[in-house]
């Protein structure tokens, strides 16, 4: 991962005022970076979101395109999560450099998004057995500064509330083929409930204390972070400790706390946001990218 | 007969920093002393101070070479401005896998370091003595060096194939063809002529 | 025409029946009625777990793990080697810890997965990254710089609880290398089954973790009580119902760990004794 090399009092320095709850950039330990929030900015896809926080910059599409189910889940659509980590945002992953990465980000939202409640995926299938509709949700990686995935996790659900699937019907002739027919009417088409959508929050230990949405400067200081998945409700849905230093089991509880906390009002801020944008509807000024 | 020796596993405690010093194959956190191995307990009291608490295997430890250690390697490849070797011991214990090491020109020898020339000191196949100087970076794999009297090349064949004798800090001669060659030459202690 | 021996004459994708017949209304209601028999059980309740270290002759530290209910996992390591590159990705002055996890063929229950098949490689890259994030607290690579430890594990048999079994033994043939650590890894998993009033349970067996909500996988350094693997999701519920969870797993390791270190005491007395009797063998 992208990453810096800090001095040891550099490091001294970030964790004394982590200590004091006042970081660097002036934020408490539960305090996010301001985060930008623009849904519908591809057009060639079915749901799309750019999600920039602080130096972190996703740009997420959704492609629903049409499959046959899983054997296991005759009934349901699936979604497909595949993380591109390009070269612009550092050139470690140049090559297969963010391979790994990407796959490792990839593996978190499949787990994230494990739970049968985050998405209703019964209303992805089109006929039971032949045909559902099969989310490709496609996450660039424009910029690393920290907290990747949490930034993702927001954009994808960002994405997935902007996700609009053409409704199709399933028309039988009399002798028992079926025919798929495509609405005439494109504003004709069914939304997602992302309600239930996880958000991850990832709780970096640094010092005795523990922050949210770290830098990548503070992440450098930190050698375990607890990567936890809350819904609006405060429901963590999956959890997973990253880095290579260990925790001890009360600030994993105290963290825990933490997150679904902050979870919520991370929440309630972007479910703000896309209703705002929702409203506004085409006469949105569009920022578009490095606006 | 002596009492049956403890055994314990990584982290176990064995005893407060206060009553002993940590040796080998432990580590001290939280003013404790803990194992890091899975081995025999070991106490020895030295005459003075605190005793020392160590854990030991029966099976050699693994050793790396650390800088500071005396290594004997072996040579593989020369060129004008390093030989390349294989370190095979660390002190006097083997390695289980052998570790690529690089003597550089400037590091052959102490004195008149820019007139050194690899050829002159080593050829592959010789056995060298050397110093670890730096577990190296990125790059390159551990620098070592020659410069010092006790180090250097310690065995090595002539062409003919017998064993050269040294009769020089710089040369060895091949007891049956009587040819001489170049060769950084270490002065062995005594110590270890022990076979 | 000509036979071609190299295609095979068939469906490239075959299904199981049971998916079709489950559809055609028939009630399969024998796997259901066996597991209803022994679903009560005690979710604190811990399968009995053999652990012995020291077994192959090859590898230089080597555990075997099996929980009873059929997880059976082989464990190898290796000791400090040369890096293969360099400094690569690591930070000057500490190792590298190579962890790799294969499960065998036969090792699932249904269809054999095929080997080398993208779906298992990626399944098994991501076990290993698990099992390298659960070991790598617990040993002291800084004590090896420069040098890279490689353990690998093999998945025998998956009758639940795999990684857990998986991290357990890893960690045991790792001290049994005589890799320097500062503690043992015990892994421990759960999980809940459908239902509301549904609880946590110890180490579920195979068809206890296919029908779980939620799966929960935790590694605890019980001397230093410090908590090295957190892997888990499912269902939502609220983070106290998560740290009970937590709590009952990390209990469970607990209670693991004095198995685990008495075949550790006893590989270590077995080296000790086999190496006294070579001794005294070339004396004689």
């Amino acid at each position: 991962m992208a990453s810096v090399v800090l001095s040891e009092p550099e490091k001294l320095y970030i964790v004394h005022g982590v200590q004091e709850d006042l970081r660097v950039d002036g934020r408490g330990c539960e305090d996010y970076r301001c985060a930008e929030v623009e849904t519908d900015v591809v057009s060639n896809t079915s749901g799309s979101a750019r999600v920039k926080l602080g130096h972190t910059d996703i740009l997420v599409g959704v492609k629903a395109e049409m499959g046959t189910p899983k054997l296991e889940k005759p009934d349901e659509g699936y979604l497909e999560f595949f993380v591109d980590c390009s070269a612009n945002a550092t050139p470690e992953f140049e090559g297969r450099g963010g391979e790994e990465l990407g796959t490792e980000i990839a593996n978190t939202l499949y787990r994230v998004f494990s739970s049968e409640s985050s998405v209703d995926l019964k209303s992805l299938c089109i006929n039971p057995r032949e045909h559902c509709w099969v989310l490709y949700v496609d996450v660039l990686l424009l910029e690393c500064g920290g907290n990747l995935f949490d930034a993702i996790s927001i954009a994808v659900k960002a994405a997935l509330f902007n996700t609009r699937i053409p409704k199709v019907r399933v028309l039988e002739d009399e002798e028992g083929s079926k025919e798929i027919e495509l609405s005439d009417d494109p504003y004709d088409c069914i939304r997602l409930n992302v309600d239930d959508v996880p958000c991850i929050v990832t709780l970096s230990k640094i010092g005795y204390r523990h922050v949210v949405d770290a830098t990548l400067q503070e992440e450098a200081c930190s050698l375990a972070s607890l990567l936890i998945s809350v819904t609006s409700k405060g429901a963590l849905t999956s959890m997973k400790k990253v880095g290579k230093g260990s925790l001890d089991p009360e600030s994993i509880f105290e963290m825990m706390e933490t997150g679904k906390r902050v979870g919520k009002s991370l929440h309630i801020a972007l479910q703000k946001i896309l209703d705002e944008e929702e409203s506004l509807g085409t006469s949105r000024q569009k920022v578009g990218f490095l606006g | 007969m002596a009492p049956p020796a403890r055994y314990c596993v990584p982290g176990e405690r064995l005893c407060s920093a206060e009553e002993a010093t940590a040796g080998s194959g432990t580590y001290t956190r939280h003013g404790f002393i803990f194992s890091s191995l899975a081995g025999c307990l070991e106490k020895r009291s030295e005459d003075s101070g605190l005793p020392v608490v160590s854990v030991v295997r029966d099976a050699e430890s693994q050793l790396l070479p650390d800088v500071g250690a005396v290594v004997t390697c072996k040579v593989c490849s020369i060129n004008s401005r390093f030989a390349k070797v294989h370190i095979l011991y660390v002190g006097s214990t083997p390695l289980k896998s052998t570790f690529r090491g690089t003597i550089r020109r400037e590091d052959i020898r102490a004195t008149e370091k820019d007139k050194v020339e690899v050829y002159k000191s080593f050829r592959p196949g010789d056995i060298v003595l050397a110093k670890v100087i730096s577990l190296g970076d990125a790059q390159s794999n551990y620098l070592l060096s020659t410069a010092e009297n006790e180090l250097g090349v310690v065995v090595a064949r002539s062409e003919a194939g017998v064993q050269m004798v040294p009769i020089s800090w710089c040369e060895m001669q091949c007891p049956r063809t009587h040819t001489k060659d170049f060769r950084k030459v270490a002065r062995v202690q005594p110590q270890f002529l022990q076979t | 025409m000509p036979l071609d021996h190299r295609r095979v004459r068939g469906p490239e994708e075959s299904q199981p029946p049971e998916l079709w017949a489950a559809a055609g209304e028939v009630p399969v209601e024998g796997e259901e009625g066996e597991d209803k028999d022994a679903a009560p059980r005690d979710p604190c309740d811990l399968r009995p777990l053999f652990a012995r270290a020291g077994l192959l002759s090859q590898a230089e530290g080597s555990a075997y793990v099996e929980l009873g209910g059929g997880t059976k996992v082989l464990c190898a390591a290796w000791g400090p080697r040369e890096a293969a590159e360099p400094g690569a990705a690591a930070p000057a002055g500490t190792g590298r810890l190579l962890c790799e996890f294969r499960r065998a063929p036969f090792a699932g229950r249904g269809a054999r997965w095929r080997p080398g098949s993208a779906s298992e490689r990626e399944a098994e890259r991501e076990a290993a990254a698990a099992l390298q994030e659960a070991l790598e607290p617990a040993v002291r690579l800084a004590r090896y710089p420069r040098a890279r430890l490689a353990v690998s594990a093999l998945l025998l048999q998956d009758g639940g609880s795999a990684l857990a079994a998986a991290i357990s033994a890893a960690s045991l043939a790792l001290a049994d290398a005589g890799v320097e650590m500062y503690d043992l890894a015990v892994g421990c998993a759960l999980c809940r089954s459908p239902g509301p009033a549904a609880a946590w349970m110890l180490q579920p067996g195979e068809p206890e973790e296919r029908r779980a909500v939620a799966r929960l996988t935790v590694a605890l350094l019980p001397a230093l009580n410090q908590v090295s693997a957190v892997l888990g999701g499912g269902q939502g519920s609220s983070p106290d119902a998560w740290v009970q969870a937590l709590r009952l797993g990390l209990d469970g390791c607990h209670r693991l760990y004095p198995v685990l270190r008495q075949s550790l005491l006893r590989a270590a007395r077995r080296r000790d004794a086999t190496a006294a009797a070579a001794a005294t063998a070339a004396t004689a």
